[in-house]
């Protein structure tokens, strides 16, 4: 699919490369019975993108679950949030794919372990998860809406225009946030952008 | 129609389509007819139906034997089970959708598939 001739317009909603996207489809490739965790807000574009491969997919949407970014008080602090009941997954559910798309920026450094530990529980051995890690000094003060263009592009629909400092996570950092995890790869994408395929250590 | 002063509890079936303004909170069943849930609805019941179309606010799980569609004004928190769901951008949902035909044949997931393979090719 051609990304400029997408309905999405690119002076509204940017379209960027991604090949991180792309090489979680190249592994997803023959699959139909996989299932995806989302922990954006739906959108159908997304939603019919996926459906290819998962016939089932669970839409999280910390975007509005959490206070993000966390309030002033909460955001000194690693509180232990109720994932379960924020994530509001089904008991023993389990997926193969987990999108966190850019939320690992905008959620404290010591509340990230908590729910990465989480997310572990809910990985299928070998599950992998996506995330955006942002490298530049300063960020969007809110969490970008990512919408799937095709196998390789996805579009940003900003939801603010204000910007804040970027936590700018350093390898190490992400080594103790995805403790269980380790990385099947990583891309760092002109726009400042570090694309992460994480695979969960989870056995069976 | 549910008019928008109509408020419900219990079980709503019948044969034939239904549109919902006021407040329903039970069951909704009608398998063979399309059930719409208007911009007014307020629904907190779980709704079988052969087409289903949010336009309110549901909490509850929708079962669509055909198609369900969440409209751009819909606020929707349950799971979905439906061979069709179209999704409106700016819909607000929360939950599963599953969207697996009824006679689904057993598929590998693929993670327990990779696990038993070698790494997958690097993109160049």
């Amino acid at each position: 699919m051609n990304p400029t001739s997408s309905s999405v317009s690119k002076a509204d909603h940017p379209v960027y490369r991604s090949l991180g996207l792309k090489e979680l489809c190249q592994r997803l490739e023959g699959s139909t019975g996989c299932s995806i965790l989302d922990l954006g807000p739906a959108r159908g574009a997304n939603l019919a993108f996926w459906s290819r491969f998962s016939p089932s997919i669970h839409v999280a949407d910390l975007y509005t679950s959490m206070p993000l970014p966390p309030k002033p008080e909460d955001d000194t602090q690693g509180l232990p949030w109720n994932w379960v009941d924020i994530l509001g997954v089904s008991p023993g559910a389990q997926f193969d794919v987990v999108l966190t798309w850019d939320l690992f920026n905008y959620i404290h450094a010591d509340t990230l372990p908590h729910l990465t530990r989480h997310l572990r529980t809910l990985c299928r051995p070998a599950g992998l998860v996506f995330s955006l890690l942002f490298d530049m000094h300063e960020m969007k003060a809110a969490p970008t809406v990512y919408r799937i263009v095709d196998d390789e592009h996805l579009a940003y629909e900003f939801r603010t225009q204000e910007q804040k400092p970027c936590p700018r996570h350093q390898p190490r950092d992400v080594t103790r946030i995805m403790q269980g995890f380790r990385t099947a790869n990583s891309f760092l994408l002109r726009h400042g952008v570090l694309e992460y395929l994480f695979l969960s250590d989870a056995q069976m | 129609m549910i008019g928008s002063t109509i408020s419900i509890k219990g079980d709503l079936s019948g044969e034939e389509d239904l549109l919902i303004e006021g407040r329903v909170e039970g069951k909704i069943e009608l398998r063979r007819h399309s059930v719409t849930v208007g911009k007014n609805g307020h629904v907190k019941a779980d709704i079988y139906g052969k087409s289903i179309n949010i336009e309110g606010e549901v909490q509850g799980n929708l079962y669509g034997e055909e198609q369900l569609v969440l409209r751009q004004s819909s606020t929707v928190r349950g799971n979905i089970i439906s061979p069709r769901v179209t999704l409106e951008d700016g819909a607000n949902f929360k939950g599963s959708i599953d969207m697996s035909p009824k006679d689904k044949a057993a598929g590998e997931a693929p993670a327990a598939a990779a696990a038993a393979k070698s790494a997958a090719p690097k993109v160049p």
